[in-house]
């Protein structure tokens, strides 16, 4: 069953910001990639590097794992770089009431 | 970097030596040369951010580069140092290495434009030869760059890109930006980050839509600089349909000292494309060669790795030197026989020096331990101590750069190196020195025994020759009447040479005969009381004579000093005096080749008046004491010595020695030896994994690997395939040869992703052991994520055995003929997939390799 929660104002999250939020036992990286906001599993799928630490290229909306340099893509979750090849999980944002909510399952 | 002293050498195995002249030859001949260092610009060693500037400056680098440089070396900085796979890993030092040298201006496209010396070495390697024989294109890394190299026309005209990666970024900036570092991030593993940060030079190669590249294409790698890092970055790119096989072979001289090979190649094989990389490397013992490879292939597309890693053919021995004693390690040559420290059971073994290394004048320090055992080295030079492990009572054994050693620490040192000498044959003595012939015959011993060494012994220590006319005549042993070893003196002249001595003054035993006194200078005891020395053949000696000599030099020389008699044991010290010092540190190093524990030489001096007054003259005199208690039983009874063990005793002083000229040695299989009784280390190491990440349904992968571990190598290699997509197949097959005391290290990752459907793939791993002290390891790694594949793994490891030996002789074939078959027939697999000119190298080198193997 999908659910939303409610991450925080958007004006808290200006571009590039990052935030991390956490449901239940999932932890989620929210990017706000100059202007646009995306929402990805904050664990790379090479070796669970955490991902909202690592380096925002609001340029080509790419953060790079700073365990292993792999680059993934925000807004499909695709790694552009070795050594991940697995995507991460990416959640769709809604952004109501100038409110950043995610959906989450 | 031992400083110039003495280490011990034992007599050796002569057929040994007579194999392995056949490996030397050439080697030396192909390889083993270098030029004179000619460079435009060498950087400091070390690495910073300057540096990294200046390279990006001097390769007028795009800004993003620079800045991917920059960052790189942020990584690499920030990185461990990694924790698996060899310890001889811990021993790299990054800050003893040149990050960038420029051998000339400007890449030369044709051949006369090219350095006169650069060619001479290219010359050597056979790459004109090369190109002549219609090879795609032949491209050359001298130093860090590539300064020559042409691409035939008719694969220009088909769109193939085959150019040095500095001009690759400058003419292609827009393709390389879009691959580079895309299969290998910067921040994948510390040597990934050091390449990104400072590379320099490697192949640059684009392969556009369904075009074949029929001929390999191939490159040269050599390093010249010592102490020069080598940090080739490679990216291959295969467009759809398209083909290409690239060839690199590597060699390097044998002098350079722990030169830093590290690195990075990316291969990106497009849907339908097939690229195979075949390395065929030959590094001296002395490389680090650390190396990142990896592939992604995409739907369809294969990727091939055919990796053969050959090690260890350095400068073999082309003089052998039987019997030589301690000698300076700055005299050691190549083919002595020194001692190191088989590290499984801690016991010395004595082994073959390979290569000899001048390491110019460096700061070195005096390390003294507990037992008075004193070396000079370097900082950096590698000691075997005891650790304390994570702050644990436990202590394991691990090797640490003198400048980290403490005084406290505990290091290795040896006691006694075991009892492998032989008597040596004196029957080749001819006296030819008198005119007409009127010296007085005298009986001569055929070989050595123990009353003839300790006669020598008591020679060395009070005896002298009087010459006549520059010729012996008159041989006189300072040996009392009232002394207790004067009737077994006269009984020794009498049983050994026919002869009588008279009494000479109240003192002297006097023997008149030229033939003895030529005879004693014959064997190296010739001299003044300041000029003898202990020859060196002495050290060659069964331990037994060698007691004799040191009883016989104790009862005409030395003192017993009788301190107290406790339970019937006696308490003191032996002590010998002596005016020549270099004499006392022969006897000390002979001391402890028998096992026994000398201490220090401590020293005395005194001046003397004379009686007018105005004259005074200073005395210096030297003493060498060691205990009296498990010392001299050993010395008057021969008793056995202890058996030989590595002990570890405490440092007690280190102290800073003013720069002096330093040396270092590389010796056979332990990777080891032992200076003034002390283990040290030499080092080489190559890890190396290929891996290609099969990205898009139906893509092959394949990865064949040769490694031949020799004498004091470590080759740890293999191999990783990732099935991602569904339908994937690949296959591993990985050969290892080990060969004496060499260690072959099988390390391989094979997984099955989730998602990998169908994936098929077979890792077989093969080890060959050439004899009892080399060593095999495999340590495969699978995962599999889904239910519906096939995998297989097979290891098999093999000894030439004396059944299939006997089988192939039992058919006419020589012994190592058949060696050589089984060793060729195992690896065949493997150098059937060789271009031609490859498989003709390899079988050479395996060849050399086997030469000697056996016997």
């Amino acid at each position: 069953m999908p659910q939303v929660i409610e991450v925080c104002p958007l004006n808290e999250l200006k571009p590039g910001d990052v935030r991390l939020v956490e449901w239940e036992d999932l932890e989620i990286g929210v990017f706000n990639c100059a202007g646009t906001v995306y929402a990805i599993e904050d664990r790379c799928s090479h070796d669970n590097g955490p991902l909202v630490e690592g380096e925002l290229n609001q340029e080509n909306c790419t953060v790079e794992c700073p365990r292993h340099g792999s680059l993934f893509d925000l807004k499909t979750g695709q790694p552009k770089t070795l050594p991940a090849y697995v995507p991460v999980d990416v959640f769709p944002v809604i952004i109501e009431d100038e409110k950043i909510k995610l959906e989450v399952e | 970097m031992a400083s110039p002293d003495t280490t011990t050498t034992q007599a050796p195995v002569l057929t040994e030596n007579e194999a392995l002249r056949g490996i030397n030859a050439d080697y030396e001949e192909r390889y083993g040369f270098h030029d004179a260092e000619n460079y435009l610009y060498k950087a400091p060693k070390g690495l910073n951010r300057e540096i990294v500037e200046k390279i990006s400056e001097f390769k007028s680098e795009p800004q993003w580069m620079r800045d991917f440089r920059l960052k790189a070396l942020d990584h690499f900085l920030a990185r461990p140092q990694p924790t698996w796979g060899s310890p001889l890993l811990a021993e790299v030092d990054y800050n003893d290495i040149h990050y960038f040298v420029r051998a000339s201006e400007k890449a030369g496209r044709s051949w006369d434009d090219v350095p006169e010396d650069v060619k001479r070495t290219f010359d050597r390697l056979g790459i004109p030869e090369a190109e002549r024989k219609f090879l795609a294109g032949v491209g050359a890394q001298y130093e860090s760059e590539v300064v020559y190299h042409q691409v035939r026309e008719d694969l220009e005209k088909q769109g193939v890109i085959f150019m040095d990666m500095d001009s690759g970024l400058r003419e292609h900036e827009d393709l390389v930006r879009e691959y580079f570092a895309t299969v290998i991030p910067p921040n994948d593993n510390k040597l990934a980050a050091l390449n990104s940060a400072v590379w320099s030079g490697g192949s640059f190669v684009y392969v556009p839509e369904g075009v074949h590249v029929e001929m390999p294409l191939q490159a040269y790698f050599r390093i010249n600089t010592e102490n020069m890092g080598q940090f080739e970055r490679t990216l291959i790119i295969a467009e759809p349909g398209s083909y290409v096989h690239y060839v690199e072979g590597c060699t390097a001289p044998t002098y350079t000292s722990s030169s830093l090979h590290s690195a990075v190649v990316e291969l990106i094989a497009q849907p339908g494309a097939r690229i195979r990389y075949t390395t065929v490397q030959n590094w001296s013992t002395n490389v680090f060669n650390l190396v990142t490879k990896r592939a992604v292939a995409h739907e369809d597309a294969t990727v091939e790795w055919v990796d053969c890693n050959l090690g260890c053919l350095t400068a073999d021995a082309k003089v052998f030197t039987i019997d030589r004693g301690p000698v300076s390690i700055a005299e050691i040559r190549e083919g002595d026989i020194v001692y190191g420290t088989d590290l499984q059971t801690m016991k010395p073994a004595p082994r073959r020096v390979n290569a000899t290394r001048d390491n110019g004048i460096q700061p070195t320090f005096r390390v003294t331990t507990a037992n008075f055992r004193q070396l000079e080295a370097t900082g950096n030079h590698p000691f075997l101590v005891l650790d304390k492990a994570h702050g644990g009572d436990a202590y394991t054994v691990r090797w640490r750069r003198l400048e980290n050693v403490e005084v406290g620490d505990y290091v290795a040192v040896s006691k006694g190196l075991g009892d492998t000498g032989s008597a040596r044959f004196l029957g080749d003595y001819r006296y030819g020195a008198l005119k007409g012939g009127r010296a007085k015959p005298i009986e001569l011993p055929l070989e050595t025994t123990e009353e003839l060494m300790w006669l020598l012994g008591a020679y060395l220590g009070d005896g002298y020759i009087e010459c006549v006319d520059g010729r012996a005549r008159r041989v006189n042993f300072a040996v009392p009447p009232t002394d207790p070893a004067r009737p077994r003196l006269e009984r020794a002249l009498t049983t050994l040479f026919g002869v009588r001595g008279v009494q000479k003054g109240p003192v002297s035993l006097a023997v008149a005969s030229s033939i003895l006194g030529d005879f004693i200078m014959w064997l190296g005891f010739g001299g003044t009381a300041h000029e003898k020395r202990i020859p060196g053949w002495v050290w060659g000696l069964p331990i037994a004579q060698k007691l004799a000599f040191i009883e016989g030099y104790l009862d005409s020389d030395g003192c017993e000093r009788k301190q107290q008699v406790k339970d019937g044991v006696e308490y003191g010290q032996i002590v010998w005096s002596s005016a020549n010092r270099a004499l006392l540190e022969d006897l000390k190093l002979l001391l402890i080749d028998c096992g026994l524990e000398p201490r220090k030489i401590s020293t005395h001096s005194f001046t003397k008046k004379l009686p007018l007054g105005v004259e005074a003259k200073t005395y210096t005199n030297y003493f060498l004491a060691m205990n009296l208690r498990g010392n001299l039983d050993v010395i008057k009874r021969r008793v056995a010595p202890p058996r030989p063990v590595v002990q570890f005793v405490k440092v007690t002083n280190i102290e800073e020695l003013p720069a002096q000229p330093t040396y270092d040695i590389e010796v056979d299989g332990i990777e080891n030896f032992t200076a003034n009784g002390i283990v040290v280390h030499n080092s080489h190491l190559t890890m190396k994994y290929p891996s290609v990440y099969l990205l898009g349904e139906r893509a092959h992968g394949e990865i064949l690997s040769i490694a031949f571990a020799g004498k004091g190598q470590h080759q740890d290699a293999g191999g990783k395939i990732i099935h991602a997509a569904p339908n994937t197949t690949s296959n591993i097959f990985a050969k290892s040869i080990s060969k004496d005391g060499g260690r072959g290290s099988y390390r391989g990752l094979l997984e099955i992703a989730k998602g990998a459907h169908g994936a098929r793939s077979k890792v077989v791993c093969d080890a060959l052991l050439l004899d009892e002290h080399s060593r095999s390891d495999t340590y495969p790694t699978i995962r599999i994520g889904e239910d519906d594949v096939n995998v297989g793994h097979e290891a098999t490891v093999s000894k030439v055995g004396d059944d299939q030996l006997f089988y192939l002789m039992s058919h006419g074939i020589p012994e190592d003929e058949a060696s050589k078959l089984i060793v060729n027939g195992f690896i065949e697999p493997i150098t059937k997939e060789l271009p031609m000119e490859y498989a003709v190298e390899m079988n050479r080198l395996i060849e050399l390799q086997m030469e000697g193997s056996i016997g």
